[in-house]
């Protein structure tokens, strides 16, 4: 029998532990504080990959404090494609997982967030929710933290060889302007390229950000009646008769973590959390719904984490391949120079699409988690001001998310559907990879 | 001629004992001047929703009841305009109420006093724009009644157009005697990049400029017949009317905000106008805000100058300026939309349709958010200084409320609040900056007199004008501030220094244009002559007095003035006395003066070049490389080398190639043509960059072998094959193949090589400059000496002959001279951020440094190019280096060098380079946050927004252990200097200014008037540079004639001819037997040609 990823047991040994908090208040903590990381991301205007970076790592250290203590989890990390090398730590005599595991996410977001220093008024807090609300004395509050930062630590060392910090040394993007079709920074910014060497970044899963190739994308031709042209003419088309649920689909999975308005000189960037954002948000959100542990709810989220990274590694490999250009430059260009997509046009190359490729490994990995048909409401771009969005599945939710694209007219419809089967194929790789794990215990 | 003395006040006995600044500024209670332009920031009406709304409001001066003292408009934006009559002694009485002139309520903007009907009494036309329907901006003509009343005649004269008018300028440029109207307006509505093209496209009923004809005191629009362009994208915010190109006729400049470049109309003479700018101007400011055009170096041409927002300071700089967006600056060029730096520019005259663009060097480049420029003789020294109102109520394009005050409609959504744009609008921060006026020191170079002269109180001004208010004979500054009342500084010039003279004219047209506006004045003194117009339009939405002011410094007899009324007709007066008021009468002048000089004979001109060669770059992008950088490596050529290849005794040339576009050989025919050698095939190393050649007998055969030194820095790797130098051995009939192995490896990109028998073995040796390691700039690459064996195989004689080579600096040219005539050939070597070098050569056995023993000074710079010639005739060689010039954000001195500081600070395996120049007197680094984090991910931690990096120097970006690790180059000279050889001494000599306005890649010696002494013509400029420090182009090809005693005169462009356009990497002088040419190598173009005259 196949195993459940996280294990019933460990729920009675973790309650010892919790004094006077329940699992699921302690779980309903961690989520509340898995928030701020995001809110830093915002303010820190996080690139799409790069947040994922920060949510993968940041999740890990908490599952890292679980799992470590607890034999019962599953030690996803043994199974990464670059195994880390922890040393033992010694646990403090009172150990309070709970704790432990929500303040090393958060240690990690400070250490490895720009703007992580806005962390540490969150750890403060953290600290006399749990003094107040938990009964936990200074002491053993400190050594807990004194553990969660060793484990925080680790975790950063481990990050810092993922070639993160020497993308730096890479050639920036260069458009190459000798070919047609071709990507081109897009307005109204023309912001410059992001992350073009993100293939260079570590996988934890994927044993390499090509692992997953997709097929080539429709080549670009100005031809009436090629797959490129025709595809070009639906984006035009579609926008043209966008229905009033269509444009809230598309502005409700628009994700972009910087648009900018102006008003004359004056320019404002709007935020958005990222889409990978989005999806630890619905993580929170289906873990509530679900009464999930701390312990389910934690390895949730880090299993999402570690699977929003990957596939976006995979599907940047892909866009700085193909480096195909986007339908606002190509309709601009070929069709109607007055012509404008619905949403911004995220200043990166067009093919796949990266929210249906992360979102759909997403779905995959909560479907596994929670179940095929698991129904939720997501509420987590209510504050952007967003209404809520009930789904019946996350594979709905996914194919919904993916589509969104056409109706903001950033992407055409092969690299959404090219980008769902590589989100699809990555995010069943990784569940096999996990249940095989689960399966040799 | 009517001569009017006016009765100057004496003042001295007002003035104080004390130490006073030229300006003092007079309060409300003093003058009565109590206007001030109040902007209300409300709900509807903020910095989010109307961008124009800290616009502010402009100025009008004038005589309205010709009592003999100019009286004063004020435009409120959203409140009533002011008029000031004033009565003597600087005290003004508010009569706008009974002159009925307050204008309307609704958003106003500039104003311009102006006798529109001839009758001799000046009207008032006030711009209406803003966010408001059609009929609230239907701009208003108050006719002047002459009993101090007015009466707004607008509607019947065709004159109360609803446009967004910013200003109105009013000029005959059809020359038939009355004053037609240029209305300039920008859009209230934001236009983005998205909607560009489509704006550009159409004319737009409110948005675009327009121009009306006068007739018959009607006014009838004229603005597509007359070629004006009036689309949306305008965004008109400053007009300017001169003569540009002195052909009799008015021309008009629009300093256009935003993408749209800014227009240079000039007229057609037959009531059209073409807009010539992207061909008279290099580069253009691009948020052109104010403008105003005037001689300013005293050479009789009018010179253009904009008003863009640079700030001066380091903080306001980093703060307020985001990152270099190369995609999007490609974008606009390509799409039509020139060059445009975010500055002030100053576009000198060269008075062949050229202009030298050198706001910086002239030092008035960066004024803050600039409006109103005026340049006049406010110290009566005979050289025009430069007043700038400026600043923004709300620092519009500050970083952090770009970046993250996006946060605030989340925070709000957080803390269950509803957002309000209003709170978010004030939220922005505020920063009120002195206004700047500059003191012209001649030549064009300005020095800061601002707190010195009485400006150092933070305000928002706009609008400006100048007047003799109080007819003392200097000119007083009237502003219009926001939220502050308007100042009126009086000039204290005339008490202060007396013996400091000046003349004022008052000209009276003989028709309807009773003002004589469009007249242009010559002025000839003891001292030096001086150059006028009269067009009281101008500045920033207002007009200034219109009488002409000179000043004449310790000059008190005028020798002639020169006056061209704006008909044709010509007057002259001889012999005028200082400190007067003057009154011109055209009624006086003679008949139509023909006025349009033939061109005279140039020494050099224009022709088809001899020999067909394009160059193509192959496009690289090296700030993708190393983002740090500040100027492209990968542009090098083409550069020219010359040899009798095929012993037919003419000379043939090489030319070298670039990445993908390989060089040429071309063998010279009997007629004197060039044709390319198809034989040689430099195919196989088209991945090179040649940045030399020379044509040498390597393998001593008697005839000229090729040498072409590769360099460049694209992708290039340090030690790959194609940054290996190549040596072509000639058959002797000009047959050239590849020798293999003849030359050892040399891994750097490299920049010249210099032949020479070192060790006096009868055969040629080589100096190899070492450049850059491309990738790794500015880490030290070799150089190498190159002994040949006598059969043109050269071995690396570096370690053995001098070891300094291999660690010297980024070199850029080097020379071989015997300095101390020993017979044996010296070296001497300069480069980017080292010292020029000198090395003596020890019998050939080996070099030692003498740099000290020639130099008093280690001459530590930028350097670019070397030029050797005995341009004294006292026997030795004196030297020609050019350097980077004085045109640009960079200075450098012996206590403010420039510096490069460099590591791989965070250990990821790349230099660092850190540029740190002084700003204020205080070293930062040069990079913005943007491109600095870009590069080092650790400050990214540190500087997590923009505010606390605007002020950071190098220590607080490193630690004093990473500092104490790392490199450091410095330069202390940009200019491009003469040294003169005088007894075993180089001393250093200035050249003409003109040498400073670009950086020198090519420098040619010869006597090109063949009067004995040598001359030299340098040329360069740099455009493959940082969109933020922008190209530097203002060198055309300038001549520097010898007078044989080793001083030099700069030769003007009109003159000598020359208007090379581009970045020069070499020049080469040759004869023909069809003449005598002067090849000129440009990058990204090919070889053009210029012929000597004669």
């Amino acid at each position: 029998m196949v195993k459940c990823f996280f294990n019933i047991s460990f729920f009675l040994i973790l309650t010892t532990h919790l004094f006077g908090q329940t699992n699921e208040q302690a779980a309903s903590q961690f989520i509340k504080s898995a928030f701020h990381l995001s809110e830093v991301m915002l303010h820190d205007v996080a690139s799409p990959p790069a947040a994922a970076r920060f949510y993968a790592y940041s999740m890990l250290s908490a599952y890292e404090v679980l799992q470590r203590n607890q034999l019962e989890m599953l030690a996803l990390s043994k199974n990464f494609h670059v195994v880390p090398d922890f040393a033992k730590l010694n646990l403090p005599t009172k150990f309070n997982p709970a704790f432990s595991a929500t303040f090393a996410m958060l240690e990690t977001g400070r250490l490895i967030l720009p703007s992580g220093y806005m962390l540490e008024a969150k750890q403060l807090e953290l600290v006399k929710i749990f003094q107040k609300n938990y009964k936990l004395n200074t002491k053993d509050l400190e050594a807990n933290q004194q553990y969660a930062k060793q484990v925080a630590a680790q975790i950063v060392t481990y990050a810092k060889k993922d070639g993160y910090f020497s993308l730096s040394i890479l050639p920036r993007y260069r458009p190459n302007t000798k070919e047609t079709g071709r990507w081109y920074p897009t307005p109204p910014e023309y912001m410059s390229a992001v992350e073009p060497q993100w293939k260079t970044i570590r996988t934890f899963f994927l044993d390499s950000a090509d692992q997953f190739v997709p097929d080539p994308p429709a080549p670009f031709s100005t031809e009436k009646g090629s797959s490129f042209f025709n595809q070009l003419e639906e984006v035009v088309t579609v926008s043209k008769s966008l229905t009033p649920e269509q444009k809230a689909i598309a502005g409700f999975w628009d994700c972009n973590p910087f648009a900018v308005t102006y008003s004359g000189h004056a320019a404002m960037g709007m935020k958005k959390i990222s889409p990978g954002g989005h999806w630890i948000g619905i993580t929170g959100i289906v873990c509530r719904k679900a009464n999930a542990s701390l312990q389910k709810t934690i390895a949730a989220h880090t299993l999402v984490a570690l699977s929003l990274h990957d596939a976006f590694v995979s599907c940047w490999y892909e866009k700085y391949h193909s480096d195909r250009i986007r339908p606002e430059s190509a309709i601009n260009k070929y069709v109607d120079e007055a012509w404008r997509p619905l949403l911004q046009t995220p200043p990166f190359p067009e093919y796949t699409s990266g929210h249906s490729v992360i979102s759909t490994t997403s779905a995959e990995v909560l479907s596994y988690l929670f179940g095929e048909n698991f129904e939720y409401v997501d509420t987590s771009e209510e504050y952007f001001g967003l209404p809520a969005r009930s789904f019946k599945s996350f594979k709905a939710a996914s194919q919904e998310a993916a589509i969104s694209r056409l109706y903001g007219g950033i992407h055409f419809r092969d690299a959404i559907e090219a980008g769902q089967r590589q989100g699809e194929v990555i995010g069943r790789y990784i569940v096999e990879k996990v249940k095989n794990l689960n399966t040799r215990r | 001629m009517k001569k009017v003395f006016v009765v100057a006040l004496s003042l001295f006995t007002l003035v104080p004992a004390r130490a006073q600044s030229l300006f003092e500024s007079l309060n409300s209670s003093r003058s009565g001047v109590s206007f001030k332009n109040t902007i209300v920031e409300n709900a509807t009406q903020n910095a989010l929703t109307y961008e124009n709304l800290f616009n502010g409001g402009g100025i009008a001066v004038g005589d309205i009841n010709n009592d003999g003292l100019e009286d004063i408009y004020f435009i409120s934006n959203m409140q009533l305009n002011k008029l000031y009559l004033n009565q003597g002694n600087f005290k003004f009485k508010d009569i706008t109420q009974s002159a009925g002139v307050a204008g309307r309520l609704g958003w106003k903007s500039g104003a311009s006093m102006v006798d529109i009907n001839g009758d001799g009494l000046l009207d008032i036309y006030v711009c209406y724009s803003g966010k408001t329907d059609a009929e609230q901006r239907r701009n208003q003509f108050f006719i002047n009644q002459g009993n101090l009343t007015f009466i707004d005649n607008a509607q019947a004269m065709g004159l109360d157009d609803p446009s967004y008018t910013t200003q109105a300028s009013f000029f005959d440029y059809d020359r038939d005697g009355d004053l037609d109207a240029f209305l300039i307006a920008t859009n209230v509505n934001v236009i983005r990049d998205l909607e560009f093209s489509q704006a550009r496209k159409s004319k737009h009923p409110y948005a675009g400029d327009k121009l009306f004809r006068n007739d018959n005191g009607r006014f009838t629009e004229v603005t597509e017949q007359a070629g004006i362009l009036s689309n949306a994208l305008g965004f008109g915010l400053g007009v300017a009317v001169s003569d540009v190109n002195k052909d009799g006729w008015l021309d008009i400049y629009v300093s256009n905000d935003y993408a749209e470049p800014d227009y240079l109309y000039l007229n057609n003479r037959n009531g059209t106008f073409t807009n010539k700018l992207d061909v008279s101007l290099q580069h253009i400011s691009q948020f052109s805000m104010g403008s105003d055009i005037a001689d300013v170096n005293n050479d009789l041409l009018p010179d253009i100058f904009t008003a863009d927002m640079l700030p001066e300071d380091n903080k306001r700089q980093k703060l307020l300026y985001g990152p270099d967006n190369y995609e999007q600056f490609a974008l606009m060029v390509s799409e039509g939309y020139h060059y445009q730096f975010m500055r002030n520019m100053l576009h000198l005259n060269n008075g062949n349709g050229t202009f030298s663009e050198v706001g910086q060097l002239a030092g008035v480049a960066n004024t803050d958010w600039s409006w109103a420029p005026l340049f006049a003789d406010y110290d009566n020294d005979g050289w025009k200084d430069l007043f700038v109102t400026n600043g923004y109520f709300r620092d519009y394009t500050n970083r952090d409320f770009l970046k993250y005050k996006g946060d605030y409609y989340f925070q709000k959504v957080l803390a269950r609040e509803k957002a309000d744009t209003l709170e978010l609008a004030k939220s922005m921060p505020s920063t009120p900056v002195h206004n700047y006026i500059f003191k012209n020191i001649g030549s064009a170079r300005f020095e800061d007199q601002s707190k010195a002269w009485g400006f150092s109180t933070p305000t928002f001004s706009n609008g400006a004008a100048y007047a003799d208010l109080d007819n003392d004979g200097d000119l007083d500054l009237i502003v219009n501030n926001q939220n502050e009342e308007a100042s009126l500084y009086r000039n204290l010039s005339r008490q202060q220094n007396a013996s400091r003279h000046y003349l004022a004219l008052q000209m009276k047209g003989a028709g309807l244009n009773t003002q004589a506006i469009g007249s242009a004045v010559s002025i000839f003194t003891g001292q030096g002559r001086q150059f006028f117009e009269v067009m009281p339009v101008r500045g920033y939405q207002s007009s200034v007095s219109n009488r002409i002011h000179a000043g004449l410094d310790g000059q008190t007899r005028i020798d002639s003035i020169v006056v061209v009324w704006p008909t044709g007709k010509k007057s002259k007066m001889t012999n005028i006395m200082a400190d007067q008021l003057l009154v011109l009468e055209e009624e006086n002048a003679k008949s139509n003066d023909q006025h349009v000089l033939p061109p005279a004979a140039t020494l050099f001109k224009s022709e088809k070049s001899p020999l067909t060669y394009r160059h193509t770059e192959y496009g690289a992008n090296d700030f993708k490389r190393q983002p740090l950088l500040n100027t492209m490596l990968s542009p090098c050529g083409p550069v020219m080398a010359s040899a009798d290849v095929n012993k037919d005794g003419t000379l043939d040339i090489f030319v070298g190639g670039t990445k993908d576009n390989p060089g040429r050989l071309f063998v010279q025919l009997s007629n004197g043509i060039f044709r390319m050698m198809g034989n040689f095939d430099f195919k196989e190393d088209a991945n090179c960059s040649d940045t030399d050649a020379s044509f040498f007998d390597a393998d001593n055969d008697g005839d000229q072998d090729l040498y072409v030194v590769s360099g460049g820095y694209h992708e290039y790797l340090p030690g790959q094959e194609a940054l290996q130098d190549r040596l072509y051995l000639n058959d002797g009939k000009g047959n050239f193949a590849k020798a293999r192995e003849a030359i050892p490896q040399m891994s750097p990109a490299k920049s010249c090589v210099r032949p020479m028998d070192i060790d006096h073995d009868g055969d040629l040796d080589l100096f190899i400059g070492g450049r850059v390691l491309p990738g790794s700039y500015p880490q030290t690459p070799t150089s190498y000496l190159l002994l040949n064996d006598g059969s043109g195989r050269f071995a690396d004689a570096t370690e053995k002959l001098l070891p300094l080579l291999s660690n010297l600096g980024m070199i850029t040219d080097a020379a071989w001279l015997d300095l101390n005539g020993d017979t044996f050939a010296d070296l001497i070597v300069l480069g980017e951020f080292m010292p020029i070098s000198i090395f003596i050569n020890q019998q050939g056995k080996r070099f030692e440094e003498a740099s000290k023993q020639y130099f008093k000074n280690v001459e530590s710079g930028w350097w670019s190019k070397l030029a050797v010639a005995d341009f004294d005739h006292d026997g030795d060689a004196d030297l020609i280096a050019g350097n980077f010039g004085l045109n640009s954000q960079f200075k450098a001195s012996e206590s403010e060098p420039i510096s490069l500081v460099y590591n791989d600070f965070d250990g990821n395996g790349s230099i660092d380079p850190i540029l740190v120049s002084y700003v204020q007197h205080k070293p930062y680094p040069f990079a913005g946050r943007d491109e600095m984090l870009d590069q080092l991910f650790p400050l990214r931690k540190k500087f997590t927004t923009y505010a606390p990096y605007s002020e950071a120097t190098l220590t607080d970006l490193f630690t004093s252990s990473e500092l104490s690790q790392a490199k450091k180059l410095t330069a202390t000279e940009l200019r491009t200097v003469y040294f003169e050889n005088k007894g075993g001494q180089f001393i250093k000599h200035l050249l003409p200014l003109e040498a400073q306005y670009a950086p020198v890649h090519s420098i040619e010696v010869l006597d090109y008037n063949r009067d004995g002494h040598l001359d030299f013509i340098l040329a360069g400029n740099q455009s493959a540079i940082r969109i933020r420090l922008g190209s530097i182009d203002a060198n055309f090809g300038q001549v520097y004639e010898g007078n044989g005693q080793g001083s030099f005169r700069y030769v003007p462009q009109a003159e000598s001819g020359l208007s090379f356009s581009g970045d020069v990497k070499s020049l080469k002088w040759i004869k023909t037997p069809a003449g005598e040419f002067l090849l000129v190598g440009i990058n990204n173009f090919g070889i053009v040609a210029y012929k000597r005259n004669g």
